[in-house]
């Protein structure tokens, strides 16, 4: 794949356009090879990174109980550690901190796994094989990639959540039954959402990324390090910046529905 | 009258190292065994890399068995320049080979097949496995390099895995990169030998773009070569060497077959003193 001129914007949305056209094109979910493909990446991106993951999480648990346990105590205490959790972890730091992670892990690891098959001749044979690279190897990475970010976010988030209520227990009583009531309750279909969007949509951001800047070299082995830079660099930034867009719009939401719509 | 399969016409195209190649107007026609020599690299990989569907030209019209290639533009690195139904007639084996280099020969090659005819094809994706055994046979590669990752080949398994890639679909057109790039005397031989078993008797198409002279002879009918920008014959292999070429050919058979004679000697040396 040979570079051309465009701007990276008409580059990527070429990029995406194909995948989508190839993805329908070669059917590619009826594709056993595919499936295997994508169950790969699942337990790459996924279950190999589970332990890490937990660790983080309890790190996170802890630290948001414990930073606000004074608060919690001048304020009520166990009625607002429901909301504030769900208000840390689920909506901000789960799906925030996992994306980081899981670029760190596999977006990096994806980007030099494709450029160095390029490198390799490997993409070249397949197109003059008559198969698509983004059928074979992109769709299969796209779609493991944001599953298994997703799952990665949930793992984290329950971690998080029970690591938080294991903590609180120091600073208040609070019932694990209650503790669940209240977490209910401060849950919204909103926020499911939002999660889902936050957790799929960065997942398919970082990985077309990663694929795309993987696939963009000219096929010299020296361009492998700096395709992988460049591809976690920019997942960094479009997870940032997904990330904050959609709390912004779900902030701006929350405050019309609370009528202080004129604050935001 | 045999059929035009290729046909260029003010064709520019972008080489690897990013010259502007300005292609004289050719054509080459269904049954011809053509071979790209010459010392401009650029030239020969740049209308190879086109032939086969692998990139867009800039401009000029490029026809490939009646389909006009798309000229380059932001898609073209994405998608395939060829039809399904053309990439099935063609057989490509790349000097790069590009075997998926973490799976074994066997998996790389039945992947690809079940791939490029798709899983609902429940008979061919069962026969996967035989077609690439058949094949592999057919194009001289042992059962057990079949089991191999390409990183533990040797050269000559490596490229004959990749002419078995190339052969899989039983292509009408077969295209091939410096076949004998990197091969010794005894490798040559052998995938010269190939080369000879797989092509006698039949009306398959062949390109080669090699820097390889004596190949060229042994199968090539007609040779285009390229010097400098421009392309300074295109014809047959008699016809340059009674231009003055045949002193640089009988130079390299002689070195070529003067290796093999010694190795055999050294060989018969050794075998006697055992």
């Amino acid at each position: 794949m040979e570079k051309v001129n465009p701007s990276f914007a008409t580059f990527f949305t070429s990029f995406v356009e194909e995948l989508f056209a190839s993805v329908v094109r070669d059917r590619v979910l009826t594709r056993g090879d595919v499936r295997r493909v994508i169950a790969r990446q699942v337990r790459f991106t996924g279950q190999q990174a589970l332990r890490l993951v937990a660790v983080a999480a309890t790190f996170v648990g802890l630290m948001t109980v414990a930073q606000s346990a004074a608060q919690l105590q001048r304020f009520g205490g166990s009625q607002a550690l429901g909301p504030l959790l769900v208000a840390a972890i689920f909506r901000e730091l789960g799906p925030l901190l996992t994306a980081l992670i899981v670029i760190s892990r596999s977006v990096s690891a994806v980007a030099s796994e494709l450029s160095s098959m390029k490198a390799n001749g490997e993409i070249e044979m397949l197109k003059a094989s008559g198969i698509s690279p983004l059928s074979y190897l992109v769709f299969p990475r796209v779609a493991g990639g944001a599953l298994a970010l997703t799952f990665l976010t949930m793992h984290f988030v329950w971690i998080a959540l029970a690591v938080g209520f294991g903590v609180a227990q120091f600073f208040v009583v609070l019932p694990w039954n209650r503790f669940l009531v209240d977490l209910l309750n401060a849950l919204g279909p909103v926020d499911i959402l939002i999660f889902l969007v936050k957790t799929l949509g960065t997942g398919f951001v970082v990985f077309s990324l990663a694929c795309f800047y993987g696939l963009r070299i000219s096929g010299r082995h020296y361009e492998i390090p700096q395709a992988t830079t460049q591809a976690v660099v920019a997942s960094f930034l479009m997870a940032f910046g997904l990330q904050i867009c959609l709390s912004v719009i779900y902030y701006m939401s929350l405050a019309q529905r609370w009528g202080i719509g004129g604050l935001m | 009258m045999a059929k035009i399969l290729w046909q260029g016409h003010n064709l520019e195209l972008r080489a690897r190292s990013s010259a502007l190649c300005r292609m004289p107007d050719f054509d080459i026609k269904s049954g011809e065994r053509v071979a790209l020599l010459g010392s401009n690299r650029d030239f020969r990989q740049a209308l190879f890399r086109s032939m086969a569907g692998l990139s867009a030209p800039l401009s000029g019209r490029l026809s490939v068995d009646g389909e006009d290639l798309p000229l380059r533009n932001e898609r073209n690195p994405w998608c395939d320049l060829f039809s399904k139904k053309l990439r099935r007639k063609i057989g490509v084996s790349l000097e790069s080979e590009g075997l998926l280099s973490n799976v074994s020969v066997r998996e790389s090659l039945e992947t690809l097949f079940r791939f490029k005819y798709g899983d609902h094809n429940s008979g061919l994706v069962e026969g996967a496995s035989r077609v690439v055994e058949e094949t592999a046979l057919r194009v001289g590669l042992e059962a057990s390099a079949l089991n191999k990752r390409p990183s533990e080949l040797g050269r000559l398994e490596l490229r004959l895995a990749s002419l078995c890639l190339a052969f899989l679909t039983k292509p009408v057109i077969l295209l091939m990169e410096n076949p004998s790039q990197g091969l010794h005397d005894r490798g040559w031989q052998a995938l010269s030998e190939t080369l000879e078993q797989i092509l006698e008797g039949s009306q398959r198409t062949l390109v080669m773009d090699t820097d390889d002279w004596l190949l060229a002879k042994r199968h090539a009918s007609r040779w285009i070569v390229f010097e400098g920008e421009r392309v300074i014959y295109d014809g047959s292999p008699e016809g340059y060497m009674a231009q003055g070429g045949e002193a640089l050919l009988t130079e390299l058979e002689s070195e070529r077959w003067h290796a093999c004679r010694a190795w055999i000697e050294e060989l018969r040396k050794n075998l006697g003193a055992a």
